[in-house]
C-alpha cells in the first residue's frame, strides 16, 4: 500500500539529501523535516546559496582549486610566494594545508593518485598543467604533499621523475612520528621512517 | 560461513562513505574480496596498504557472497618502502599481476608462498630482489599454464649454449639453432639458466621483456585485458 504521509516533492527532497556524504534515508528524512520546519531561516537561504554556488563556483584554470573566479584567489594573491608550488592530491588536502597557515606559496591539485588496482594512470592526473606552469612561471621549488600511502608515494616518485628534466627543486613532506604520537603505539614502518628521517637537535 | 586466515593485501576500492572492498591474496582461499567497514580509522587505513601481511576474518551468509572482512595487521611491509621508488613499483606490479591472473577463491599455496617471500625481499630491499621478481613472473607464467622451457634447444635439443628464446613457443634456442632468425628471437639472459651467474642491467631488461611478451601474448591479449601499468613503470625505472 502506498504511504499516505509523503508526497513526491518531499520524497525528492529526502532522496537528494540522502545522496550527500554522511546521510542515509533516515537522517535525510530528519534533515528534510528540519528544513521544512525552518523554511525562512534555513531552507530558503540554503536553496539560494546552493543555486548561486552552482552558478558561480568554477575550477581554477591554473591550479585546479575551486573558487568563484578563475584564476582563483590563491593564484592571484600578490602576497603569496610565486616561486613555490605545493602539489596536493585533492581540494580537501589543499584546504587542510591552508588551514595550517604554514605555507604561503601556490598550489597544484593533481585530482587523484596513480593506482594499480583502480587503473589510474598518469594521463588521468592533472600533470600536464603542472609541467606547463613550471616551464612558464619562475618556479624554484615543487613540494609534493601527497599521502604516505603506496599510491601516494608511487605518484610522488612519478611526479619527481617527470620534473627531473626541469631545473626545479623537488621535495616531499616528512614521514614519521606525528604530533602527540607515542612510540609504543606506533607501527614498525612509521618508526623506521622516523628513524631514517631523524634530525640533529 | 566464517573463516580466519592469513594473507596479504592486494588493494582496495572505495565502496561507499564508510566502507572499502578489500582484495587480499590469502593462504587458504586464494584471491578473495570482502567488505571492510570503518575506513575513517587512521589505524585501519595504514593496515590495508598493498603488500601488508594481515590476519583476515571473513564472514558471509553464503560462500558466493561478498561478505565482510575484519582485518588485523601481522606486518606492515609496505611502510618500509615508501621512499623507494623501484620497490614501490615492484609491490604494485606484484599486486596488479595477481589481481589479473589469479582465479578468485581458489587456493594457490605455491604462488602465495612465492609472492609473500618476494614481498618480504622487496620491503627488506634485498640485493637481488629484481632477479627474484623475474623468477616469480616465470613461476607465475608456468602456474597459469604458459611456462617457458629453458632446459634445451627447441631446434637442436642441445642443453648447452642456450642464448635465445622463441617468441612463439617459449622454448630456448642455441646460436646454431637460431641461424638467421636470431634477430627475431628474445635474448636469453644467462642468469635465467644458471641462477647464481652474474647479471647486468641489460640482462634484467632482456628478462623483463621476455616475461612481458609471454604475459601479453598468452594471457592479457587473448583475455582482452590491459597489461598492468605498474609493471611498465617497474620496467622503465629498472632500465633507467
Amino acid at each position: 500500500m502506498k504511504s499516505r504521509i509523503s508526497n513526491p516533492e518531499i520524497d525528492k527532497l529526502i532522496l537528494l539529501i540522502s545522496k550527500l556524504p554522511g546521510f542515509g534515508p533516515k537522517s535525510a528524512s530528519r534533515a528534510a523535516l528540519h528544513l521544512i520546519k525552518n523554511k525562512e531561516q534555513l531552507m530558503v537561504p540554503l536553496a539560494e546559496t546552493l543555486l548561486s554556488s552552482s552558478e558561480n563556483i568554477v575550477t581554477c584554470e591554473i591550479c585546479g582549486n575551486i573558487d568563484v573566479n578563475s584564476p582563483c584567489m590563491i593564484c592571484t594573491d600578490e602576497g603569496r610566494s610565486k616561486n613555490q608550488i605545493c602539489v596536493v592530491e585533492n581540494i580537501a588536502d589543499l584546504w587542510a594545508l591552508e588551514k595550517s597557515e604554514v605555507f604561503n606559496g601556490l598550489y597544484h591539485v593533481l585530482g587523484g593518485t596513480l593506482s594499480a588496482i583502480n587503473s589510474i594512470g598518469p594521463d588521468d592526473l592533472n600533470l600536464k598543467k603542472l609541467i606547463d606552469r613550471i616551464e612558464g612561471e619562475k618556479i624554484d621549488e615543487v613540494i609534493l604533499a601527497l599521502s604516505a600511502t603506496v599510491d601516494g608515494q608511487t605518484t610522488a616518485h612519478y611526479v619527481a621523475d617527470t620534473l627531473s628534466k626541469h631545473s626545479v627543486e623537488v621535495s616531499r613532506l616528512g614521514h614519521g612520528v606525528p604530533v602527540g604520537g607515542e612510540l609504543d603505539y606506533m607501527d614498525e614502518g612509521t618508526i623506521a621512517a622516523a628513524l631514517s628521517a631523524r634530525q640533529k637537535i | 560461513m566464517r573463516w580466519s586466515g592469513t594473507g596479504f593485501v592486494l588493494g582496495f576500492k572505495k565502496y561507499n562513505e564508510s566502507s572499502y572492498i578489500l582484495e587480499a591474496f590469502t593462504e587458504d582461499h586464494g584471491r578473495h574480496k570482502g567488505l571492510i567497514r570503518g575506513i575513517h580509522s587512521k589505524n585501519l587505513r595504514a593496515v590495508i596498504e598493498p603488500g601488508n601481511e594481515v590476519m583476515l576474518n571473513w564472514s558471509g551468509r553464503l560462500e558466493s557472497h561478498l561478505g565482510n572482512y575484519t582485518v588485523e595487521p601481522i606486518k606492515l611491509w609496505s611502510s618500509y618502502i615508501l621512499s623507494r621508488k623501484i620497490n614501490l613499483h615492484g609491490i604494485n606490479s606484484i599486486c596488479s599481476i595477481i589481481i589479473s591472473t589469479m582465479a578468485e577463491k581458489q587456493q594457490n599455496a605455491f604462488i602465495y608462498e612465492k609472492s609473500l617471500s618476494l614481498i618480504k625481499d622487496i620491503c627488506k630491499n634485498k640485493e637481488d630482489w629484481i632477479k627474484s621478481y623475474i623468477f616469480w613472473e616465470i613461476d607465475l607464467l608456468s602456474d597459469i599454464g604458459y611456462g617457458l622451457d629453458l632446459t634445451e634447444c627447441a631446434v637442436t635439443s642441445e642443453k648447452d649454449n642456450l642464448k635465445f628464446v622463441s617468441p612463439s613457443s617459449g622454448r630456448a634456442v642455441t646460436i646454431e639453432g637460431a641461424g638467421s632468425y636470431k634477430d627475431k628471437l628474445f635474448k636469453l639472459p644467462n642468469f635465467l639458466i644458471n641462477r647464481s651467474s652474474e647479471y647486468n642491467d641489460e640482462d634484467l631488461e632482456n628478462a623483463l621483456s621476455l616475461t612481458e611478451h609471454f604475459f601479453r601474448k598468452r594471457f592479457y591479449e587473448p583475455n582482452n585485458l590491459n597489461f598492468p601499468k605498474s609493471r611498465n613503470h617497474l620496467k622503465i625505472s629498472i632500465i633507467k
